[in-house]
């Protein structure tokens, strides 16, 4: 049970705070309500080369980087498809700092061609180390925009290009900051070794006079429900096995069907006594590698099944072999120890997720953000309360060829 | 309006406090070392043999061994074992080392009998059958093939040739062929040499309560002490300093690797050598971060790293670089390293670093399970995390002149290997 105070200053910054003694650090954690959702679809990966331009001074303190060091910080931040989340851990001492470090680059960036330039080299060079120079790295870029044909969710963070992030200029920056980064867009959460009385006062004094943007994001195209079948096939790629990925459409994080459809992929493939690895690895020997898992969007997610196959099997074989398991799953759906091994494993994974005090803060934000914080608490609850009746009828619903995107990778014929 | 050109007054960073450990001795010889935290509600254990790659007969036995720990047991089939440890939430993980072997398990407390019962079954009565080592064997092999496809790995692969020569086992040298010459029999000679009782060491942290400390007792009392094979000795023989390509010609990136022999944990220099380590590559400030990342844009990434081990420590610089600014980069990291020697690092640069040394020497030992890793690797060296403190002291005494002796002593080009991967 993690407890926590939660406030709004009058500038529409969410404050939150969790006091744990056992560290001698906090974690000042500030998510900003912006991801690649919001994105331009012709300048793709701009929430994430934000995300490094705020490392690149702001208007009253030049060098980010130096105070936190000095101050015996670490910091670091990521951007994902529904939000931009940044942190800093500090010994609690000098909370301070970090408050004066993130209230200014709240308050304005020191916006800089150099600064831009060179992030956007740094920016091309992560795109290729991540998705290029990395065997299977580019399987996303491709399964994205087959699964989705409108939301944005089509375009991987990194962008769907190179070009776009070249191209990205100091006026689309300025006006990127000015919309998203302001304190009604954004989650300020606390967790560490201070009173949340004495963490509310500071963060007042440093934050209270950031004047809000009062921006309203334009509402998302929303995906429509998949009509048909769709397939694709990615030849002659430098990998030593071939791949197959099976994704279908599910609810988003706060759904009823997130949780659902968790449960079905823990019982696919979550360890070394899951169906997927026992049946197809172990027993068949059809694959190397095998996975089932969700995505957890704010907005409609995948259902994601993805396999490396053994040598000599072809993908014929291993596709026809997720569709049974799938089918036999629909027909034998879950026997009661199945269903409490995974709660019992929710509950372990919850237990071990509270030991570390920056997770905290940022699952705090994180569930702020989804619309209900009081569901970082009730989340065990949430799983044991699916019935087989609903994962049956779920997983029926779910599981149908027009409901589902098939990418074959095939390695090169050397 | 608050002024926000003053910064906030620092308060200096906090000596980190040292858990007390306990110890038990086994009748068996087994060591068991523990750090309580009564306030936990999970506990984690590692149970520590004298088994890794250096001790293997041949390559990959030390780590298949290891891994093939929980494919069966006289008692239970590798899919019984698996839904034991998966019905209770508990993890079970494996770490080979390059001298010691780990078995880890991080468990509720309210599920410890039965998930120490089983880890303590894997460990004693292991059988490694056929049909679970082909496909444990015929996986390895496909993620070897995925590894060689990645310019990193081989910069890495080909660093450790050079320093150590192929036949040391620091260099962890393998071809594919060597996953098909492993045998049930192989595997279940090393493990009775070395899955036993004779230099075992079991190290608890989180809530230790009386239970869970009496089931590992009464679990691993029975586990037989053996004599220990002599301490094998090999040769370290390195190729001549300079540089070595390794071609990739479908590579985006080139891979760089640059090092040299680094500086052992016990050394008198060891403490000095990190913080001039964390000067040139060591943290996000550094100045081949800010050089060859901030400045030029090169790559996504730069630092450079410090490995000690028991018989002898690595040093490298590690980067992966836009291809055509390969030569640039090397060129940038070898004046990087000549302004070390050549020039006084400046006071302030000297003091931001020693914070960022103390911060991280206070994350390393904040909370019980960070403490009782950090005294897991340093009671390998005879020491424990007092030796923190030690470290402190001289962070405070270190001057710029001494960080120039240390790295005219320890960062000489001459001495060093290049390595690149990549077109």
């Amino acid at each position: 049970m993690i407890q926590y105070t939660r406030h709004i200053l009058d500038n529409g910054l969410t404050v939150i705070c969790n006091t744990d003694t056992s560290t001698p650090f906090v974690s000042v954690n500030i998510l900003y309500k912006v991801g690649a959702r919001n994105e331009n679809p012709q300048r793709t990966g701009f929430a994430h080369l934000f995300e490094h331009l705020m490392f690149g001074g702001s208007i009253h303190i030049p060098d980010y980087d130096y105070h936190v060091q000095q101050a015996g910080g670490d910091s670091n931040a990521f951007t994902n498809n529904d939000y931009t989340n940044y942190y800093i851990t500090i010994p609690a001492g000098n909370i301070e700092t970090a408050l004066w470090l993130e209230s200014d680059r709240m308050l304005s960036l020191d916006f800089s061609q150099k600064s831009l330039d060179i992030q956007r080299n740094v920016v091309i060079e992560e795109f290729k180390q991540r998705y290029l120079n990395n065997p299977y790295g580019d399987i996303w870029l491709h399964l994205r925009p087959l699964a989705y044909k409108v939301h944005p969710y089509q375009w991987p963070t990194i962008g769907k290009n190179i070009e776009h992030i070249a191209g990205a200029t100091l006026d689309e920056v300025q006006d990127f900051f000015l919309r998203f980064y302001a304190p009604d867009n954004a989650i300020l959460s606390i967790s560490g070794n201070i009173h949340h009385d004495k963490a509310l006062e500071l963060v007042q004094k440093w934050f209270g006079d950031i004047p809000p943007s009062h921006y309203t994001s334009p509402a998302l195209p929303q995906e429509p429900a998949q009509q048909e079948e769709r397939r694709m096939v990615l030849e002659n790629n430098p990998v030593p096995a071939d791949a197959i990925y099976k994704v279908f459409h599910m609810g988003d994080r706060l759904s009823d069907n997130f949780y659902t459809c968790d449960i079905i992929s823990d019982i696919l493939s979550n360890g070394q006594s899951s169906r997927l690895y026992v049946n197809l690895i172990k027993n068949r020997k059809l694959f190397s590698e095998i996975d089932a898992y969700v995505t957890g969007d704010m907005d409609p997610g995948l259902f994601i099944f993805s396999g490396k196959l053994s040598e000599g099997v072809s993908l014929d074989t291993a596709e026809q072999a997720i569709l049974d398991e799938i089918k036999h799953f629909i027909q034998n759906p879950i026997s009661e120890r199945e269903l409490q091994k995974v709660i019992n494993k929710t509950e372990a994974r919850i237990s071990y997720s509270e030991i570390n005090y920056q997770g905290k803060s940022a699952n705090l934000a994180f569930f702020d953000y989804l619309g209900n914080i009081d569901l970082i608490n009730q989340e065990c609850a949430r799983y044991a309360q699916i019935s087989v009746e609903t994962i049956k009828a779920t997983a029926q619903n779910m599981f149908k060829p027009e409901n589902c995107s098939t990418l074959w990778y095939l390695k090169n014929n050397i | 309006m608050i002024n926000r050109n003053i910064p906030p007054v620092l308060s200096a960073i906090n000596r980190p406090s040292i858990w007390q450990h306990q110890r038990v001795m086994l009748p068996n010889g087994i060591e068991i070392v523990y750090l309580h935290d009564a306030t936990q509600e999970v506990f984690k254990m590692d149970v520590v043999f004298p088994a890794g790659a250096y001790y293997q007969p041949q390559p990959v036995v030390a780590s298949t061994m290891l891994n093939m720990l929980n494919e069966g047991t006289r008692h239970h089939s590798a899919e019984e074992i698996a839904e034991l440890f998966d019905y209770h939430g508990a993890y079970v993980d494996y770490n080979c080392g390059m001298h010691k072997s780990e078995i880890s398990l991080i468990s509720l407390n309210k599920y410890a009998r039965p998930t120490i019962q089983m880890l303590s079954e894997i460990i004693r009565a292991s059988i490694f059958p056929e049909k679970e080592l082909a496909i444990y064997l015929q996986n390895r092999r496909q993620q070897q093939l995925v590894n060689l496809e990645k310019t990193s790995y081989l910069a890495r692969v080909e660093f450790l040739h050079r320093l150590y020569g192929e036949q040391h086992p620091y260099a962890n040298h393998f071809c594919l062929e060597d996953f098909d010459k492993i045998t049930p029999e192989i595997l279940q000679a090393f493990y009775t040499e070395r899955i036993q009782a004779t230099g075992c060491r079991i190290m608890i942290c989180g809530n230790v309560s009386q239970e869970v400390l009496e089931e590992i007792q009464q679990n691993f009392s029975s586990l037989p002490p053996r004599t220990i094979p002599p301490e094998p000795q090999y040769d370290i023989t390195p190729s001549k300093p300079g540089r070595y390509h390794v071609s990739k010609p479908s590579a985006v990136q080139s891979s760089i690797r640059i090092g040299k022999k680094g500086v052992q944990l016990t050394d008198k220099d060891y403490t000095d050598f990190q913080l001039l380590n964390m000067v040139l590559g060591g943290y996000f400030g550094s100045r081949l971060m800010s050089n060859i990342r901030e400045e030029k844009g090169y790559t996504y990434g730069i630092g450079s790293y410090n490995v000690p081990m028991p018989l002898s420590a690595q040093w490298m610089i590690a980067t992966d670089v836009n291809a055509d600014q390969t030569e640039a980069t090397i060129e940038e990291c070898l004046k990087e390293i000549q302004r070390l020697r050549d020039e006084l690092v400046p006071e302030e640069e000297l003091n931001l670093v020693k914070s960022n040394f103390n911060g991280d020497i206070l994350r390393e030992l904040d909370g019980v399970f960070s403490q009782s890793d950090a005294l897991k690797h340093k009671l390998n060296y005879g020491l424990d995390n007092s030796f923190y403190l030690d470290i402190i002291d001289r962070i405070k005494a270190c001057t710029p002149d001494d960080l120039q002796r240390i790295a005219r002593k320890h960062l000489n080009p001459e001495e060093m290997f290049i390595i690149t991967a990549g077109k």
